[in-house]
């Protein structure tokens, strides 16, 4: 049953139970990790409730809540750009530290949401790049050039380099 | 390359511990008001109301709601449908003020219980060092103000460390951890770091001490919690100008006969025991909190700015029970929201 058969009641009964461990998935590849992706999608949840609170009627749950997932990010992102601009952060000396391979997995956080959720759905989920363009809300050339631009970043990455 | 990369991915892909579809949905319908969701015992302090104590505190947490759950909803935890609603309102009011706003509170499901431990100085007014041990399951974690910048074994568990001069420079170092649905959180101010992981990690029964403090409270938080976090039902007074530093009084109440100001010493440097127990708090620049009990079942928090000594005394003194009518009732030219909402943002609090 998609969830175009269902109510929405029903897909929430359902339908998220069986989403759920992929939207988890998705949201903590791009959240930050200073974000618990759990609350990324609680985030999403509400947002989509809200929004058929107010009437809207959602064809795919799982797609729309994957798109307000990657929006709720950003969202935490800007409110806390925001926090850190009105209040004076005292500066922090850089710590040169030695890398080692595990570090591999903090190049991730060197990159945009929007490049770790691309390359996630494609690269793990084997989506196309069109498919996974249209679950951020962007184009499918935007999308292209956004992968091409952080597959290169990550090429020159020095861990990456190291642990080639 | 792409294998690394992919590898990394799936790693993250499966970080942290999931709470599971049900905790997750159900807390998210909670905070839209659905009847019957249950309230996610894991989720971080990011709606919208608790914003309230970061201000007070002068501090941001990153990732705050997004969206404030005050949707009329009524002050549930300690008020039972069938009991009355305490009203209080103001009977003395410093020239030019005029009731603005009123908030209806918003929804606190689950219990947040705690034990604070102090050292007192020689008058035993304030705590020259502090921690508190909290205990929430259900509830929104308000102590999880800090932003963690290490991970330490403890009590089993991976403890999340935030310092006292974190980015955010709460002023006392947290240690947090979760257990089932029980979230932990052990604050200690003028304490180190370390010092606090390694207590934390010792907590054992009540008969458990940090080192050269003494028991100062145990029992419920959640009325001085929500007191001080606008979660209780809120009127404000203010000058018709608006803008910043504005003069304004804020009254909040909360029905708890067992209600111990003291439950919140832990919580501001300043704070300061008065001799009928109430709580005189300076969080920061000109505001100023007075926690105190009021009548036999009421627990109020009355938050001024730019009022001098004599003039918040004269403010508590004057407080009076109310009826509801007069307690909704506000000035019809009160100035912009964004104008009250600038007003009422102390500075954050100088590095200690």
């Amino acid at each position: 049953m998609t969830s175009e058969d269902m109510t929405a009641g029903d897909w929430y009964v359902t339908g998220f139970v069986a989403a759920y461990p992929r939207l988890r998935r998705f949201a903590a590849v791009v959240a930050d990790t200073d974000m618990d992706p759990d609350d990324v999608l609680h985030d999403a949840l509400v947002a989509t409730l809200a929004a058929e609170e107010r009437g809207a009627r959602i064809a795919d749950h799982e797609a729309y809540l994957r798109t307000a997932t990657f929006r709720a990010v950003l969202g935490r992102r800007r409110r806390a750009a925001g926090a850190r601009a009105r209040y004076v952060v005292p500066e922090v000396e850089a710590v040169q530290t030695d890398r080692y391979p595990s570090d591999v997995a903090g190049i991730l956080d060197r990159l945009e949401p929007a490049d770790r959720a691309l390359l996630y759905l494609v690269d793990v989920e084997g989506w196309t790049s069109g498919e996974a363009a249209r679950a951020l809300g962007t184009s499918s050339t935007a999308a292209r050039a956004r992968l091409s631009r952080a597959r290169r970043r990550l090429r020159r990455d020095p861990t990456l380099e190291e642990s080639r | 390359m792409k294998d690394t990369v992919t590898t990394a991915l799936m790693e993250r892909a499966l970080r942290g511990d999931a709470r599971g579809a049900e905790a997750v949905l159900g807390a998210a319908r909670a905070s839209i008001g659905i009847p019957g969701a249950q309230p996610d015992a894991r989720r971080s302090p990011s709606a919208g109301r608790s914003l309230a104590l970061v201000a007070m505190l002068g501090v941001l947490v990153v990732g705050v709601g997004v969206l404030a759950v005050s949707r009329g909803h009524s002050d549930g935890a300690a008020t039972r449908a069938d009991e009355p609603r305490p009203y209080v309102i103001a009977s003395w009011l410093p020239s030019g003020l005029k009731p603005v706003d009123v908030e209806s509170g918003s929804p606190k499901a689950g219990t947040t219980n705690g034990t604070v431990f102090g050292e007192w100085n020689a008058d035993r007014t304030r705590l020259v060092r502090a921690t508190a041990v909290l205990r929430s399951e259900g509830a929104q974690q308000y102590a999880d103000l800090a932003v963690p910048d290490d991970a330490a074994p403890v009590q089993g568990r991976t403890g999340w460390v935030s310092s006292p001069n974190d980015r955010y420079r709460l002023g006392f170092a947290v240690v947090s951890w979760t257990d089932g649905v029980v979230r932990t959180t052990v604050l200690g101010r003028g304490v180190s770091v370390v010092q606090l992981t390694m207590w934390a990690d010792s907590i054992g029964d009540d008969a458990w001490r940090p080192e050269g403090m003494e028991l100062v409270y145990r029992g419920g938080l959640d009325t001085g919690l929500a007191l001080t976090s606008g979660l209780a039902p809120r009127k404000q007074y203010e000058e018709a100008s608006g803008g910043p530093g504005v003069r304004f009084v804020g009254l909040s109440v909360r029905s708890d006969a067992a209600f111990d100001p003291v439950s919140m010493l832990w919580l501001y440097p300043d704070s300061v025991v008065l001799p009928d127990r109430s709580l005189d708090v300076t969080p920061t620049g000109n505001a100023r909190i007075r926690l105190l009990r009021f009548a036999d079942k009421s627990a109020v928090s009355v938050d001024v700015g730019g009022l001098d000594d004599e003039e918040l005394q004269r403010v508590v003194g004057g407080l009076r029970p109310a009826t509801e009518k007069e307690w909704n009732e506000v000035a019809t030219d009160a100035p912009p929201t964004s104008a009250r909402v600038t007003a009422t943002l102390p500075s954050p609090p100088k590095p200690r």
